[in-house]
């Protein structure tokens, strides 16, 4: 049962999405996957004509996820989809995850995962009942030199860690905040698709999650202010967070969307006894690593010299920058053999805990912030 | 120091003032800054010279100096004039006792660079030629990387110098930088090579220790109507074997002073940057690039980087510094001279005479190969 192809479905991402393209590449890229159908779109015409596109079979485009589940249960188990990716608005991750899973797919869910802490507790105890595969994809992690700097740090290159910083600074939104027409359009501020937060919530997160997938230590409190800008705007545009480690180191995550002009601007930097590690997102394949009193040296993808896991995550030789959809696509394929029950390694995908670990951060960010910036646990 | 050439205004002179002031070793005492005596004067007055310290000519100079008690005389002359009037004033302070440092090229010809290195090594007096880039700290660690054999066997050198300002016919507006070095009466039989070309030819020399043997160019004259070459391409063969490329253009649009070199070895490669002059990248064969920063404090560099360097890591030293560098083991060596003391100077090397003849050698030969219709030509060896 190894050797063949997962049945994958998508619900969103079809012409009008950003993030559709990227999933879709991500799956192809490993061969691990094909696309068999889904709802592509809210609208059924524009749905069916991107199946069309694909070339995909038009039955098997629907309406919405119940008429899905009912006709895809209705095929023969091999032909049925196993796994289906979640590409849409934020407020729709919740219930979309918790139904499908709930039918009995395998979900891939774009981040975050949903928007109160409650909900994505809810959706770890139904995957953990369901026995289901949960993907939440946290992108970041699948670069081979993200990988690498985890492996590093776990092996005590840099000895023991006493200090991260983590920023994740964007300039978008900057030609929209300071219009009152303008800001009132933009989904991402408006909380009934948003969710609680804007900033912390949509890249914030990334950060967090980055700090923690790469030191393997979980931050147990912030202490975090948050802007909006305007009184009628309702989401964060701009936050900073003191936090602590559960072994008393501190850190900084700061991230932005009124940075002018930047575009993704993830850098994360982790400073131990012995060394540093530092990576930017822009320029993915390069890690740099600081030595107490030797010259820094410049690690990149696909030499021996990285770590197993990160040379799995490299599929060409060094010097061909790999990216974006490189990254999406080692997320997939870490998916793919939890789903296919092969021995996946810890960090091969985002689980539902990075999921409940994100909710739970945002939610501590935002309830420090409100309250005059004020020490919170995250648990 | 008494200098002559680089009156206020000139570009630079200023440099190897500030350069001669940076370490506290050089006093600046006379000059003949301008062939007019006022204009003299009138430099030196912003010196914070004495007039009667001010010369009309270098030989009023050298013989007014000489005349003076030994306390009071200047040490050594700074010569700082365009190409064509590099010669007669070096030889004038030679024959009268006086070391030199001068900037380069050497001469105007080959012809006048020989005579000078006959009269040094017959005279024993200190000669600088400032070839500013090889007092870079990590040029200087380069060097030193390759002495060891830590990169292994010098292959392959590939070393670049474009710069953009002659784009367009600056000779025709009153820049004076752009009207003497593309006349051939004073900048002799080359613009281009001859002013960073052979920078380039000595910095590959000096961090491979392997001398140039052959080059293969062709000299191009891009604008029209300029009288001398403004672009560069030379292939070159050093001793043991090791091959080379040397590009040089000042029509490379929107380049400032991009010199770059890279070499590799058996064993690894290293490239340095004028731009990010602070760090040398270091490439071993199959392991993690390493990048080496200056920084007083950086133990794992080596002693003569170190020797050559100023502040802690993080606080960029820069192109002053490096011409500070020549001026100040320049410095112990006249002191050294002067006093005939015998310190350990090794650590303090500086581009000299013998350099400066080789710099002329090349030109010769890549105008020769490039007139020849671009054959193989044999560098002269130093004599």
């Amino acid at each position: 049962m190894n050797n063949r192809k997962i049945r994958l479905g998508l619900v969103g991402g079809g012409s009008r999405s950003f993030i559709g393209i990227v999933h879709r590449i991500a799956a192809y890229m490993g061969e691990q996957y094909t696309l068999v159908g889904g709802v592509f779109d809210v609208d059924y015409e524009e749905g069916l004509a991107f199946a069309n596109k694909l070339e995909l079979d038009p039955a098997r485009t629907y309406h919405d996820i119940a008429e899905m589940i009912e006709k895809e249960h209705a095929l023969p188990q091999e032909e049925r989809m196993e796994v289906i990716s979640i590409l849409t608005p934020n407020f729709l991750h919740f219930s979309m995850s918790k139904t499908l899973i709930e039918a009995g797919f395998h979900v891939i869910c774009e981040k975050p995962m949903t928007v109160t802490a409650k909900e994505a507790v809810e959706i770890e105890e139904l995957v953990e009942r369901k026995n289901v595969v949960f993907c939440l994809t946290h992108t970041y992690t699948g670069y081979p030199m993200v990988r690498q700097m985890k492996e590093m740090i776990a092996a005590g290159v840099i000895g023991e860690v006493h200090k991260v910083d983590a920023q994740y600074y964007q300039g978008w939104i900057n030609p929209f905040i300071h219009d009152k027409e303008k800001r009132a359009q933009v989904w991402r501020l408006d909380p009934a698709k948003s969710g609680q937060s804007c900033c912390m919530g949509d890249i914030g997160v990334h950060a967090f999650n980055m700090v923690e997938y790469t030191t393997g230590m979980q931050i147990s409190k912030v202490l975090a202010d948050l802007d909006t800008m305007y009184q009628d705007n309702p989401l964060d545009v701009d936050g900073t967070a003191l936090v602590r480690f559960e072994n008393g180191v501190k850190g900084v995550i700061r991230a932005s969307q009124i940075a002018t002009s930047e575009e993704n601007n993830l850098t994360i930097a982790v400073y131990g006894r012995k060394g540093g590690l530092k990576w930017e997102q822009e320029n993915p394949t390069y890690l740099t690593h600081l030595i107490e009193n030797e010259p820094r040296r410049i690690l990149k993808p696909g030499n021996s010299y990285n770590s197993e896991f990160s040379m799995e995550s490299t599929k060409i030789a060094p010097g061909h920058p790999e990216g974006l959809f490189d990254a999406m696509g080692n997320i997939y394929s870490g998916t793919a053999k939890a789903i296919l029950g092969q021995k996946v390694k810890e960090g091969a995908y985002p689980t539902v805990k990075d999921g409940v670990r994100g909710m739970k951060f945002i939610e501590a960010v935002l309830t420090s912030s409100k309250n005059d910036q004020v020490w919170v646990s995250i648990d | 120091m008494g200098m002559v050439g680089g009156g206020q205004g000139a570009f630079i002179g200023a440099v190897h003032r500030m350069a001669a002031n940076l370490d506290g070793h050089i006093e600046l005492v006379c000059g003949a800054f301008s062939s007019d005596p006022q204009k003299s004067i009138k430099s030196g007055h912003a010196f914070y010279l004495f007039d009667k310290r001010c010369y009309g000519s270098f030989g009023e100079m050298i013989t007014k100096e000489k005349a003076l008690p030994e306390e009071e005389r200047m040490d050594f002359v700074s010569i700082v004039t365009p190409n064509h009037m590099h010669f007669e004033p070096a030889k004038w302070a030679l024959e009268n006792g006086f070391p030199v440092i001068i900037d380069k090229p050497l001469a105007f010809n080959y012809e006048e660079a020989i005579i000078l290195q006959k009269l040094v090594k017959e005279t024993k007096l200190p000669f600088a030629v400032t070839y500013t880039y090889s007092a870079y700290p990590m040029v200087k660690q380069a060097k030193k990387m390759v002495e060891k054999g830590e990169i292994g066997a010098v292959r392959k050198v590939m070393v670049e110098y474009p710069q953009g300002w002659l784009t367009d016919k600056l000779e025709d507006t009153d820049q004076k930088q752009a009207a003497w070095r593309s006349d051939p009466k004073k900048a002799g039989i080359s613009n281009c090579f001859g002013d960073i070309g052979t920078h380039c030819a000595h910095l590959a020399e000096y961090i491979t220790g392997l001398k140039i043997e052959k080059v293969l160019s062709k000299l191009t004259t891009i604008v029209t109507g300029r009288l001398l070459d403004d672009d560069a391409n030379v292939l070159l063969q050093f001793e043991k074997g090791a091959s080379g490329v040397l590009s040089a253009s000042q029509v490379a649009t929107g380049h400032e002073n991009d010199l770059m070199i890279r070499i590799y070895g058996e064993k690894g490669g290293l490239e340095w940057r004028n731009q990010d002059l602070n760090t040398l990248k270091v490439m071993p064969h199959g392991a993690p690039v390493r990048l080496y920063r200056t920084g007083v404090n950086h133990g794992y560099l080596h002693d003569v980087a170190l020797a050559h360097t100023r502040t802690p890591s993080g606080h960029p030293e820069g192109y002053i510094e490096a011409f500070a560098n020549i001026y100040r083991n320049f410095a112990f060596a006249v002191n050294q001279y002067i006093e005939g003391s015998t310190p350990d100077l090794s650590l303090m090397d500086y581009p000299g005479i013998d350099d400066g003849v080789k710099g002329m050698a090349m030109v010769h030969a890549v105008v020769k190969s490039s007139e020849d219709g671009n054959l193989w030509t044999d560098v002269k060896k130093n004599p």
